[in-house]
């Protein structure tokens, strides 16, 4: 092939080009260092305060401003990160705040003194006040406000009325205008894993879904003091929990244990002072950084908390899509910070049970039913540590940003064993054929365990997703014959679910008493709490209660406790009794806290005294109570409509225990 | 008489001359009338170059033209540092949180 080019040409398409790119690639390096060194936050500061400072009269306040006073980032009660018992999540806001507290103080202070009237002093003051707070100077704050109000008031300004309503929140509860002089303070200290007191935090409270106050838009807050203190005042009497505003800093490297179902009571008129604690994370220290196990054991080790009475293990498989959302527990109530695990037990504990979209079990994803046995997958997991109460200490899990926490990266392969034809077949997302060649498989060799596992945990996904009654009589006997080999208590477990759900109730005896064998003894709360509602449905009300007993003071969050009233009801305590132990056990749940169950007794207490036959009401209450019974033990999940008792409170009663599952 | 000795002498000339063949004409116009600089340049400029091209040298050409066009891009991308914190993304991995960067850089050294 020829190429006939002339000089012209070549110079003007080729070497003039190749002249400006080497001079570009020779020319981009410097001017993004440049440009990047004037990016930095440091270098933003220092031209903003200069421009400011530069400044006077007018333009200066208006360059203030636009600096420090309007960027978003500047608001009051901005942080990274929330952490509490609802969520941990970030702010999206990453608009960069390059003015320090310290440089702001001043220009806010120049501003909210000379600023003309408007929404910039409006929004100064706040952000002012906020800075007060933060410095632990609330009566510096309060006066600022009232200053600025007064000096709004004599130009006859409207705004002065907003910063009035700011301080009337601020003042002590018994001066507070329009406000019940018994309205009640929480207040407390945030401290750091290292004893150090947290400054410039924020400290939230939430109020019950549905309540008239502090919902999760509009929550009472307050931030940090210099030494880590906090109050906010003027708080309504009820249910509460407490949610923290951190930065990326301030949250690095630690953890705040808490549960969805943490709750504090606020009593009327009262302080509630609570000391609020970041624990360091745990550090896990074996198996990390993808190590690829071959022994037979495999041993997990992290490092102790203190007081630490038990832990509990998740682990996490990643999905057909590489990601580890999606964690089980592996073990609970390890009793030290190691735990020794036989990789056949590790084989015998099933994945998450997910729900595909299509609602079409082929389309389950195979990782998780392969789940440790997949000697391709990187696994991960994660240590939680409990306290005697069963409160959260600490975790491994949370905020790891700085290069010094990604020493230990949570993740191992399980390389003891090869994929064989049928698992390939299954990862491949072919179940049905899978399932059929590990029948033949397991068939063929009775030894064959994992052929037998993986047919078991097929069909007991086919039968939890689409309910099909044959393949649930194929799958009994094999769980038979695989719980009496090696077996872990989660199939059991998820044995018994299922056999509740369907209210099999023989069955589901047979395999409460095995799930015990299999967890050494030990029964977990929701499911004792499972146990005792279906004694309750089934009209053993005596036997609930006592089942009820043993699990109410395990389980914080009281989930059953509705149904403890409705059985002790039946067994002939009065609504007075049921009434105080609504109140010893609270339901707290997720946005619920604990004043449902009590006011709805109250309610049925005052009917039945209003409406002067006692007796009647009683029975009334009695049919109802077994009417619902029975409609659950024939469908522990039913949530029929309770047959109207011709009693609002009675059938309000009923509905809410109808909504317990 | 004298006409036939003049043809007779150039037909000697001619055949005398018969083998040879003047090519000069451009190389004696040249030092006789020299052309001027613009005129030279004009035709350096119009210069028609020609190659002879094989797969190899084809491959390799379009190669160094390509590196060279991706040059900018590649000193920009080598030039560049970690993102600052306010561009840099968070993940989630087995339940705790990461700078992706991070993450990534320490797992691909832990995996090569």
């Amino acid at each position: 092939m020829k190429i006939k080019i002339k000089v012209k040409h070549l110079v003007v398409y080729v070497l003039v080009p190749v002249f400006l790119l080497t001079a570009a690639a020779l020319w981009i390096p410097g001017a993004v260092d440049r440009y990047q060194a004037s990016q930095t936050p440091e270098a933003i500061r220092a031209r903003m305060l200069e421009k400011i400072e530069a400044a006077s009269g007018a333009d200066k306040l208006e360059r203030i401003a636009e600096f420090a006073i309007l960027p978003s980032a500047y608001e009051p009660y901005t942080f990274d990160v929330r952490l509490g018992p609802r969520a941990m999540m970030q702010s999206d806001d990453g608009n960069p705040a390059p003015l320090t507290p310290e440089d702001r103080l001043p220009l806010l202070e120049l501003y909210v003194g000379s600023g003309p009237p408007g929404d910039t002093l409006l929004r100064a003051a706040n952000q002012l006040a906020y800075e007060y707070d933060a410095l632990g100077q609330a009566e510096e704050a309060n006066r600022m406000l009232e200053r600025t109000a007064d000096r709004l008031d004599l130009d006859g300004h409207a705004d002065a009325q907003k910063l009035q309503q700011e301080l009337a929140k601020r003042e002590p509860s018994t001066q507070a205008h329009g406000k019940t002089p018994a309205a009640s303070t929480f207040s407390g200290k945030l401290i750091d894993r290292d004893g150090s007191p947290v400054r410039r935090a924020g400290i939230y409270l939430l109020g019950e879904e549905g309540s008239e106050s502090a919902e999760q838009n509009d929550p009472y807050q307050t931030v940090t003091d210099p030494n880590g203190n906090f109050e906010i005042r003027n708080v309504a009497p009820g249910f509460y929990q407490v949610e923290l505003g951190l930065d990326y800093e301030q949250v690095d490297g630690r953890s705040r244990p808490v549960q969805w179902d943490d709750w504090i009571e606020i009593k009327q008129g009262r302080n509630l002072s609570k000391n609020l604690t970041l624990r360091p994370l745990i550090e896990l220290q074996s198996p990390v950084n993808g190590q690829k196990l071959t022994e037979d054991t495999v041993e997990f080790r992290w490092t102790p908390v203190q007081g630490a009475a038990y832990y509990d293990m998740t682990g996490f498989i990643p999905d057909r899509n590489g990601l580890s959302g999606t964690g089980t527990v592996i073990r609970s109530r390890i009793p030290e910070n190691r735990l020794s695990l036989p990789i056949e037990e590790l084989y015998a504990t099933p994945g998450a049970s997910t729900l595909p979209d299509s609602g079409k079990w082929e389309d389950a994803d195979p990782n998780y039913l392969l789940a440790y046995m997949n000697p391709n997958a990187r696994f991960s997991w994660l240590v939680r540590a409990y306290d005697a109460e069963g409160r959260a200490l600490s975790e491994s899990s949370g905020y790891r940003l700085n290069p010094e926490q990604t020493n230990h990266l949570p993740f191992f392969y399980l390389k003891q064993r090869e994929l064989s034809g049928t698992d390939r077949l299954l990862l491949k997302g072919r179940l049905s054929q899978a399932l059929e060649q590990y029948r033949q498989e397991a068939e063929s060799d009775p030894r064959n365990i994992h052929a037998l596992r993986m047919r078991a945990r097929l069909i007991l996904s086919n039968v939890e997703i689409s309910h099909d009654t044959e393949a649930k009589k194929e799958l009994l006997p094999l769980l038979e014959r695989l719980t009496a080999g090696v077996s872990a208590p989660q199939e059991a477990e998820r044995m018994l679910s299922l056999l509740y759900e369907e209210a099999d109730w023989d069955a589901y005896e047979h395999y409460y008493e095995r799930y015990i064998r299999l967890n050494g003894g030990q029964i977990e709360p929701y499911l004792r709490s499972l146990h005792a509602a279906s004694l309750f449905y089934r009209s053993r009300a005596g036997e609930a209660v006592q089942e009820f007993e043993q699990t109410l003071p395990d389980d914080p969050g009281h989930r059953f406790v509705g149904l403890y009233l409705a059985a002790q009801l039946q067994e002939g305590r009065t609504l007075g009794e049921a009434l105080e132990l609504a109140r010893r056990y609270p339901e707290l749940g997720y946005e619920q806290g604990g004043r449902g169950w009590p006011n709805l007794l109250n309610t049925m207490l005052s009917e039945r005294s209003a409406g002067g036959d006692a007796a009647a009401f009683d029975t009334r209450l009695r049919t109802s109570l077994d009417e619902f019974a029975q409609n659950r033990a024939a469908d522990p999940l039913a949530s029929l409509p309770p047959t109207p008792a011709g009693s609002a409170s009675i059938d309000a009663f009923v509905e809410a225990l109808t909504n317990i599952r | 008489m004298k006409e036939t000795e003049r043809s007779a002498v150039k037909r000697k000339l001619d055949e005398e001359l018969k083998l040879h063949t003047f090519a000069g004409q451009e190389a004696v116009l040249k030092r006789t009338h020299p052309a001027p600089r613009r005129t030279r340049l004009h035709a350096l400029w119009n210069r028609e170059l020609e190659w002879v091209l094989n797969p190899a040298s084809l491959m390799g050409g379009t190669a160094a033209l390509l590196l060279l066009a991706a040059l900018p891009v590649l000193s920009y991308t080598l030039q560049s540092p970690h993102p600052a914190a306010g561009q840099r993304e968070l993940i989630e991995v087995g339940g705790s949180i990461y700078w992706s960067d991070t993450y990534r850089n320490e797992v691909d050294r832990l995996e090569n």
